[in-house]
């Protein structure tokens, strides 16, 4: 025969009615958090995934923030490069001009004016391109391992330095030195000067060589250029990761909402069955 | 006479019933004591010398219902789930303060390398610096909230430990107690009183929760109890004190022991830790450098900051703080060697011994950008000749003096001479580095200064990244987590040169361009910041595990739980079966004996009735 002692209903009922309790709080937690995992334990093959991921996801910030800053640097890079070429251009129209054999002495001299100014816009531009507090050879990262420049290299500002010491010497005055006898040196005295000018700015212009502006230009637009297309590809993988770490990490409140339904009706089965069996006793019908 | 008889018989079984309705009433009086054991009264024939007749009926005893392997069972199941659920109790509390995978001290993290990213791209926008020393201080913060509460838990398991071995010792006493009571039952003739036997039972499975112990009953009922290391707790009627210091096999205090040594183990520094030494990152009244230390003071690392820094430039009391334990050797022929505690080994010549200039020319051949030394013990094997004869003194910029107070302790001197406060070095031109002028050393190859594209390797790194992993090596979350913060510390100072408790916008902005006055070298500002960025993936990879494991760990402890207490449940109920009070069973005995007392209450009325009809006759 088997013994049914009376605390034995009273041991099952509070055991049962405690895991009924418990998993009814863990329902309410998630549809109050919203979550389902909140922490670490709540499912620990996840919550090193949701933890690399969402790092993931800080990393995707940085990565928009650098990709902003890159696009920002490399547009006024490249506009200021273009602007180089653009004083090439007029350079090159006066010493067109100026290699003609018919103009006067005054004329060239007054063209000669011209194209010191413009020289000295160009080395405005090298300036701003290539000083301040960036400086050269910078990059950032724009995505797991790829860097995106943000200034020029040095390399480029080298040969933009060279260009501007070259236009310099073949346009600008050598001062002479009348106690040793030296007379002062102007290149851009007659027509041959004139056309050495062109020489070296037709070279320049003919984008034959990768330390010219022009192509310089065109290498640092088209890393700007590639600045969509990374944008592009990052917003998918971003939405792919917001996606995955949506689906560790939260509660599906549909199947937790039928989840705390569950275990209410459960606990209040177990809270009603154990009143019932509590008002069955034998000493009731004793005399 | 036959009537008498029949009178006696009758008063015998009125008594005998009252008694069993005593034990019916005690049962169910005690039907809710947890531990009770159901009693039942043994009723017996009396017979009175063996000779013929009856003499009615008796109490022979009084027993309890219990089984011995139910009683071991439940004992050894309640150490087991005892321990589980202790664990479980400390390994939610841990699992809690760390908190959701991608929040707290992650997300913080986190939030630094984004603020150290911004600086890495635009060192010159000064609203970032603010966002980064914000960010320190969160993890900061954070780290210190966690710490406290992981060492408050760790307090609080010491003394629920002390509360534990003193609940032992309180048992035992009373165990001891208990064979007292029943070896005095024992004595008198009588069976030991079945209280007394569910007292024993019942302080015997409360310490089995608390400790694993080996429990044997003897003959009598009294019980001898010893703890799995062979501790006596109760021998007979004497009880012996558990010593503190001993370790716990099971149950509470075996799984607070586990917790102290594992999850909640202390860091503690010992003379070869090199967590220990990370937790003693020092500063220096020079910021330019840090050194490390373990327990015993012995400095294990002394690094310059290679941020352009010049040693050079520092006064002489600045350079005493600078030190690398290492042994100089063979200064023949003026050249001086040194083998770092890292296993660098960099050599070179002193054309002119100790001079001013000495520190120029010196060239390494292996690589350190910048590296100051002071050698305050040493080793010379001087077969060159006398450059430095013991208690000379030589006149240099700082000046170099004897310090007598200092012992040579490494290696085995084959000359040993007075220890002198060598200033050197600083190791120009490494070998694979281009000098670019002003202490600044560019990769071979690379343009000069350029500081954006490969972080330097630092040899302190491997340091940490070694104590790091011996921290993960244990079990103890307090002390990987207190690994990853140092680990963070220890990158913010060799970054900033700053500790994080004083770090300013200034220490993480003002590197001054070589030569210039106050102008902002901003190249290394972003430098600086690219080699915070390199350690970064081994702090989310350390963060990552930590996170898994101790969920993992809490995880699997709880399955264990369950199992433990469904086990624990069912043992409970075949004690229940078997010792447990069914009021339906008392319910029937009531009637039954409420039946025979009715029964020998009649027989006396009748013998009344019988008595009173003789008397009425006569």
């Amino acid at each position: 025969m088997t013994r049914v002692a009376f605390d034995n209903s009273y041991r099952t009922a509070t055991d049962q009615l405690g895991v009924a309790a418990a998993r009814l709080q863990n329902s309410q937690e998630q549809l109050g958090s919203g979550r389902r995992v909140t922490k670490s334990s709540d499912d620990p093959i996840a919550a090193p995934k949701i933890l690399q991921l969402s790092t993931s996801l800080v990393h995707l910030d940085e990565y928009d923030r650098n990709l902003n800053f890159a696009e920002e640097r490399l547009s006024k890079l490249t506009d200021q490069l273009s602007r180089i070429g653009d004083m090439l251009n007029n350079l090159k129209e006066l010493a067109v001009q100026g290699s003609n054999g018919t103009y006067s002495a005054q004329d060239r001299a007054a063209m000669r004016t011209t194209a010191d100014s413009t020289l000295d816009l160009i080395n405005g531009f090298i300036a701003a391109v290539g000083e301040g507090p960036l400086g050269v050879d910078r990059t950032t990262v724009v995505s797991d391992g790829t860097k995106m420049p943000i200034s020029l290299t040095t390399t480029d500002l080298n040969a933009l330095k060279t260009l501007s010491t070259e236009l310099g010497a073949l346009i600008r005055n050598t001062p002479g030195d009348p106690d040793a006898g030296v007379a002062e040196i102007v290149p851009l005295d007659d027509a041959a000067g004139w056309n050495n000018l062109l020489v070296k700015v037709n070279d320049e212009l003919a984008l034959t060589t990768d330390s010219s502006a022009l192509i310089m230009s065109v290498r640092y637009g088209a890393q700007y250029q590639q600045v969509d297309k990374i944008r592009e590809t990052r917003a998918a993988l971003r939405l792919d990761t917001e996606r995955i770490v949506s689906n560790l990490r939260d509660a599906d409140m549909g199947s937790v909402a039928i989840a705390l339904a569950r275990d209410q009706t459960v606990l209040q089965a177990l809270q009603a069955s154990f009143a019932k069996i509590q008002g069955m006793s034998l000493f009731n019908f004793l005399r | 006479m036959a009537g008498i008889l029949a009178l006696n018989i009758a008063a015998t079984a009125l008594a005998a019933n009252r008694i069993a309705m005593d034990v019916s009433a005690n049962n169910v009086a005690n039907a809710s004591t947890p531990g009770y054991s159901r009693q039942r009264a043994i009723v017996g024939d009396l017979v009175k010398g063996g000779g013929a007749g009856a003499n009615g009926v008796g109490i022979e005893s009084i027993r309890r219902n219990a089984s011995e392997l139910i009683e071991r069972q439940r004992r050894t199941t309640s150490t087991s789930l005892a321990q589980a659920q202790s664990l479980g109790g400390y390994l939610g509390s841990i699992d809690g303060l760390l908190g959701a995978p991608d929040e707290g001290i992650a997300k913080a993290l986190n939030g630094f390398y984004s603020s150290v990213n911004d600086i890495a791209r635009e060192p010159e926008n000064r609203a970032y610096r603010a966002g980064l020393l914000n960010s320190v201080s969160l993890v900061k913060d954070i780290y210190s909230q966690l710490d406290a509460r992981l060492g408050g838990l760790r307090d609080n398991a010491v003394a629920e430990r002390q509360g534990v071995v003193a609940r032992i010792n309180q048992i035992a006493e009373a165990l001891a107690g208990t064979n007292t009571g029943i070896e005095l039952n024992v004595g008198s003739g009588a069976e030991p009183s079945p209280a007394l036997l569910d007292q024993r039972d019942n302080l015997l499975l409360e310490l089995s929760r608390l400790n694993d112990v080996e429990v044997n009953i003897q003959t009598n009922g009294t019980v001898n109890v010893k703890t799995l290391t062979g501790a006596n707790l109760v021998t007979g009627t004497t009880s012996s004190p558990l010593a503190n210091t001993e370790v716990g096999s099971g149950g509470t205090l075996g799984a607070l022991d586990q917790l102290l040594k594992g999850e909640l183990a202390a860091v503690t520094p010992t003379a070869s830790g090199r967590l220990a030494a990370l937790s003693t990152v020092k500063t220096t009244s020079a910021n330019e450098f840090f050194e490390v230390t373990d327990a015993s003071g012995q400095r294990l690392y002394t690094r310059t900051l290679n941020i352009g820094l010049n040693p050079l430039d520092m006064t002489a009391a600045e350079h005493d703080e600078i030190v690398i334990n290492g042994v100089v050797s063979d200064l023949a022929d003026q050249k001086v060697s040194l083998v770092s505690p890292e296993g660098y080994a960099i050599s070179g010549s002193i054309p002119n011994a100790i001079d001013p200039n000495v520190r120029e020319r010196v060239t390494a051949t292996t690589r350190f950008d910048t590296l100051s030394l002071k050698v305050d013990t040493v080793e010379f094997t001087d077969s060159g000749g006398t450059l430095f004869p013991p208690g000379s003194v030589r006149t240099t910029t700082p000046a170099i003096t004897p310090d007598s107070t200092k012992t040579p302790t490494l290696g085995t001197p084959v000359e040993t001479i007075q220890p002198y406060q060598l200033y050197v070095v600083r190791f120009n031109n490494p070998a694979g580095l281009t000098d670019v002028g002003n202490g600044y050393f560019a990769e071979t190859g690379n343009a000069a200064r350029d500081f954006t594209q490969t972080p330097v390797t630092d040899p302190v790194t491997t340091e940490e990244s070694g104590a790091r992993e011996a921290a993960f090596q244990t079990a103890s979350t307090w002390a990987r987590l207190r690994g990853v913060y140092e680990g963070f510390k220890a990158d913010i100072f060799r970054a900033f040169g700053a500790t994080v408790d004083n770090l300013t916008v200034a220490d993480i902005s003002e590197f001054e361009l070589p030569g210039s006055s106050g102008v902002t070298d901003y190249q290394l500002v972003a430098r600086v910041a690219n080699n915070l960025l390199a350690g970064r993936s081994r702090t989310e990879a350390d963060m990552t595990r930590l996170t898994g494991e101790v969920g993992q760990r809490k995880v699997s402890n709880d399955a264990v739980t369950t199992t433990l207490a469904s086990m624990s449940s069912q043992i409970e109920s075949e004690r229940s079966k078997v010792s447990g009070v069914s009021m339906d069973e008392e319910a029937l005995d009531l009637v039954r004996l409420q039946q025979a007392y009715a029964g020998a209450a009649k027989v006396v009325d009748v013998a009344n009735r019988m008595f009173d009809d003789l008397m009425a006759a006569l």
